[in-house]
């Protein structure tokens, strides 16, 4: 079946599921800018440790996974979750984004997915505040959490919030929560920690880094570098 | 017989008047312009299906919101949808009731739908790998996003399905172009106003509520539909109905009470024009339904022809009154031979109009052949009764006019006669040699506002993925062969599915639908995927028995697109059904290969290309030249008339007249720049009529040559100011008609008044 007819109306489902806004009144974007900066990251160059529970309503218990990741800003996001299974997302940008198995398969990363790695996730990590204070009303709460909530009635239909919440500072290691509530009251939490960042001049500096972190599988690497050799790998 | 006449025509006015008053929402006008397109379609089903199409086309519009803030941009739209949804009869389509329609009804048949990877999946993997992969989809981040509950879609196969078809995150609905967010969105009419007062004041509504969203939201609105055509030629027709109502009006009165100086012969003038127009709109009415904008703006015109009778009537009775009894007598009967054969050869010309393959041309001729009628016998029965009273006409002044006209023009008849001749010739050189600019483009008929046209362009620059008026057309017995269609479409050499959208895109066919349900027994069988990846959650199998026997329930079941459509009322009607024959429409992406396209049409039985302009442009371009052929067979039958009425095979010559004008009329309109049409042509049948009427006029009455002679020149001089008010009319198809009527008839009158008279010393 060609995905042609149905892509307005369930891309615009995915954007109402995935995306998420509602402006505060009174406050400008500029000062929504200047709160998410304070939890964002601002490194070109890091690395860390995740851990992810999805409660999903049906499950009995909530699912847990855990992995680490590589993020350059020159090259992309090497998203690799090792437990309860082995396999990783690459993002490269907006058109180029895979999934790679355990076994070395990788194929191109589609739909929501995509969707919520480029416009979602690696923004985050990107620190891009601008986007998420033109798609997000965003407003701090008593626990110093941000929580971002959906502007348009479609959108709160798919989404109920976002909370962003940073802990430590330059004595104590820092992590970032992050909790995606869905419009079922569903919740995905994921913890972002052991952040290691790097003072790289380069995108090379940055590539063998990536070599050196996932060495049993190079073509991750060379795929976020140079996304034409997929078809090659 | 006379009585009885009399009683109808007594009847009509009666029964015309309490209709009227009684019943006034009943007379409605209609701004369709699609009545300019020729009738082709002899096919009723294929008729119901285009009309289907075209009825859900007009009862839409497009709004797109643009502006350089993301966040006011959809504050915009979500303002504008408000103040839209509170106007009457307007629902903004909102992009949640769409998947709020389609998703309840989807859902029961989740089970006979499998995108490309699926199915693969199905055909190569055992039950472990699918399930391990639907268990790994859970942990991802961002996918798992199911449209329906887990309990009905464990392993997400179906959200993937509508998810994948979503081809990823770019929409219609959402463009970024030059850093600027564009949202649009469509508007329907839950209930269409009925006539051009209410479409106007919505149409302003409309406006109001854009601009104050515009203003507010610091956003460009844009717009675009044919009810925003509809009310600009409504706008631009209703000035043309003033400036020709008016003035006409005006001059007829002038020349009225300038001639007779009384207000007495302008109650029969007045009078017979206004129970010829009512009766014109009661008959479009009974037949029609309502009457067209353009029949009104054409049948304004009326007036100059309508007051004729009057004119004549008049005339006659002053230059009988002195007469003797018998002499009175023989008068009255050449009078009423006179106005029999203007009637006859003016009902020729407007009906002629009625062979064009042109709604409104049919419609124009019944308004104005009812209208003629009905005014020609008010003028008949109530003539007697007005000129009771005495009356008196200034004749000096138009006198005067006339022998003026006359020391220019009818000093030496035959050389006028031959330059006249000459001139027709000259003319029909021209025509033949001169390469004379020809259009039949459709589009060429409206007058658009170049605001509206220019809003058009760019919204269709932002949101049409189509090619206009091409689409292709596909027929079968039954559902599945047009399925078949699109799957032989799609693999002809050079097409391909990307090219087209149908109903192919919406709903798999039913075959399909059938064997995307037996693929997945794997899944839903004891021991099969859904078992393996429920063990391995450590989901109890109870939990999972309801969505197993959903899908054994759905055994056998397929969803239908005409099912789908009646329950999605947003969806384009696609598919149409009429009499066990389906008519399924495919919409041409732009920049497709029209050509593959047309090659694939010509090569599959069931599909046919489609190009409504090019289709309607070669139907006018047919109507034209049919047009000129039945212009050839009215002259051949009005010299028949003729030469039966006069005796005499010599009396035919007097068609030499109105060909002739028509000849020069139709050079000098294509040397000043008009490209010829239909319209042109079928003026050319007034040209007939009218000039038919003149000379008539002028043969008949040669007992009273100058009071006939004033007569014709008061006749001409009103008719002259109602068409040559229409060649200014800013509709090209109304100017080109008065164009070839202003020039055609002054020929016509020239003619007449010059060559019926001798020397002029001669005369009375």
């Amino acid at each position: 079946m060609k995905k042609t007819s149905l892509k307005w109306l369930t891309a615009l489902w995915m954007v109402a599921v995935l995306a998420s806004t509602a402006a505060m009144a009174g406050q400008t974007e500029a000062s929504e800018e200047s709160l998410l900066s304070g939890l964002f990251p601002s490194n070109c160059y890091f690395s860390g440790h995740f851990k992810q529970q999805k409660a999903v309503k049906g499950l009995p218990a909530a699912l847990s996974s855990s992995g680490d990741f590589f993020y350059a800003c020159d090259l992309g996001l090497v998203w690799h979750t090792s437990t309860p299974f082995s396999e990783a997302v690459l993002y490269v940008n907006s058109t180029n984004n895979f999934t790679a198995q355990d076994d070395g398969t990788l194929s191109p990363l589609s739909g929501v997915a995509r969707y919520i790695m480029s416009n979602i996730f690696v923004r985050l990590l990107e620190g891009d505040t601008r986007y998420f204070a033109e798609e997000f009303a965003v407003s701090q709460e008593e626990t110093k959490s941000l929580v971002l909530l959906p502007e348009s009635e479609m959108m709160q239909k798919g989404l109920e919030a976002i909370r962003i919440s940073k802990s430590g500072d330059k004595t104590a290691p820092v992590t970032l929560n992050i909790k995606v509530t869905d419009a079922t009251g569903q919740d995905t939490q994921v913890l972002i920690e052991q952040i290691k960042h790097y003072n790289f001049d380069g995108k090379r500096k940055a590539y063998e880094q990536c070599l050196e972190m996932y060495s049993d599988k190079t073509n991750w690497c060379q795929v976020l570098r140079s996304p034409s050799r997929y078809d090659a790998l | 017989m006379m009585f009885l006449v009399r009683l109808c025509f007594v009847f009509f006015i009666v029964a015309g008047v309490l209709f009227a008053t009684l019943n006034p929402q009943a007379i409605q006008i209609d701004t369709n312009i699609n009545d300019l397109n020729p009738e082709k379609v002899k096919d009723p089903g294929l008729q119901y299906a285009l009309d289907s199409l075209a009825n859900d086309i007009s009862q839409r519009f497009t709004v797109v919101v643009k502006g350089t803030d993301k966040r006011s941009t959809h504050n915009a739209v979500n303002a504008l949808q408000t103040s839209l949804d509170e106007l009457p009869g307007l629902a903004a389509v909102k992009n949640e009731r769409l998947l709020n329609d389609y998703l309840p009804i989807v859902t029961p048949y989740r089970f006979n739908f499998l995108t490309e990877a699926q199915h693969k999946a199905l055909k190569n993997k055992n039950a472990e790998q699918l399930a391990g992969e639907a268990q790994r989809k859970l942990y991802q981040l961002g996918d798992g996003v199911r449209l329906i509950p887990f309990e009905d879609d464990p392993l997400g196969w179906f959200s993937d399905y509508l998810l994948a078809m979503s081809g990823g995150i770019e929409t219609a609905d959402r463009v970024t172009e030059k850093g600027e967010s564009v949202v649009s969105f469509a508007v329907t009419f839950t209930d269409f106003p009925d006539n051009m007062a209410q479409q106007f004041s919505l149409y302003e509504q409309i406006k109001a509520a854009e601009q104050s969203t515009s203003h507010k939201f610091d956003v460009t609105v844009l717009h675009s539909g044919m009810f925003f055509f509809a009310v600009d030629s409504a706008q631009s027709a209703k000035a043309d109905i003033q400036l020709i109502a008016i003035g006409s009006g005006i001059g007829v009165l002038v020349l009225m009470l300038l001639v007779f100086r009384s207000l007495l012969p302008l109650t029969l003038a007045v009078g017979s024009i206004a129970a010829g127009v009512g009766f014109g709109v009661l008959a479009s009415i009974w037949v029609f339904g309502s009457v067209h904008v353009l029949t009104i703006v054409f049948g304004a015109s009326l007036i100059g022809i309508v007051v004729d009778y009057s004119l004549h009537y008049f005339y006659h009775f002053l230059s009988g009154k002195n007469a003797s009894e018998s002499r009175k007598g023989h008068s009255d009967n050449v009078l009423r031979r006179a106005m029999l054969l203007s009637v006859i050869t003016s009902l020729v010309g407007y009906g002629a109009l009625s062979l064009a393959n042109l709604t409104i041309l049919k419609k124009i001729a019944l308004f104005s052949c009812s209208g003629l009628a009905m005014a020609w016998l008010s003028v008949m029965i109530l003539g007697p009764l007005v000129v009771r009273r005495p009356i008196e006409a200034r004749q000096t002044m138009l006198k005067s006019v006339i022998r003026g006209w006359q020391n220019v023009f009818a000093r030496r008849p035959r050389v006028l006669t031959a330059f006249g001749l000459g001139l027709a010739g000259i003319s029909v050189v021209y025509l033949l040699v001169g390469s004379v600019n020809v259009n039949d483009d459709p589009r060429r008929f409206f007058h658009v506002s170049p605001a509206l046209l220019e809003q058009e362009q760019a919204v269709s620059a932002l949101t049409q993925v189509y090619e206009p008026g091409r689409y292709l057309l596909i027929r079968g017995q039954h559902p599945q062969h047009i399925y078949d269609a699109f799957d032989a479409l799609y693999d002809f050499p050079g097409a391909s599915r990307e090219m087209v959208t149908g109903i192919s895109d919406w709903l798999a066919s039913p075959e399909d639908q059938k064997r995307n349900y037996e693929l997945q027994a794997t899944i839903y069988a004891d021991g099969g995927a859904l078992d393996v990846f429920a063990s391995a959650l450590g989901l109890p199998a109870a939990s999972l028995a309801p969505v197993k026997a959903a899908y054994h329930a759905a055994e056998g079941k397929v969803l239908h697109f005409s099912t789908l459509a009646q329950q999605v009322p947003a969806l384009p009607p696609l598919l149409s059904e009429r009499v066990g024959q389906i008519y399924s429409f495919a919409l041409i992406r732009k920049n497709s290969d029209l050509k593959a396209l047309a090659a694939a049409a010509e090569a599959i039985p069931a599909i046919e290309y489609m190009n409504t302009l090019g289709d309607a442009t070669r139907a006018l371009k047919s109507q034209r030249k049919s047009g000129a052929t039945l212009l050839l067979i009215a002259y051949g039958l009005v010299s028949v008339l003729l030469a039966m009425w006069y005796r005499s095979a010599s009396a035919a010559l007097l068609l030499l007249i109105p060909a002739s004008a028509s000849l020069i009329a139709v050079a000098l309109v294509a040397a000043s720049g008009q490209a010829l049409n239909v319209f042109h042509i079928m003026a050319l049948f007034l040209v007939l009529g009218l000039g038919m009427d003149y000379v008539i006029f002028a043969r008949e009455m040669t007992a009273q040559p100058e009071t006939t002679q004033q007569a014709i020149l008061l006749s001409a001089v009103t008719s002259l100011l109602s068409f040559g008010l229409l060649a200014f009319s800013a509709m090209p198809v109304v100017q080109a008609f008065g164009s070839i009527i202003l020039i055609g008839n002054t020929i016509n009158f020239i003619a007449a008044i010059s060559l019926f008279n001798g020397e002029p010393e001669q005369k009375e």
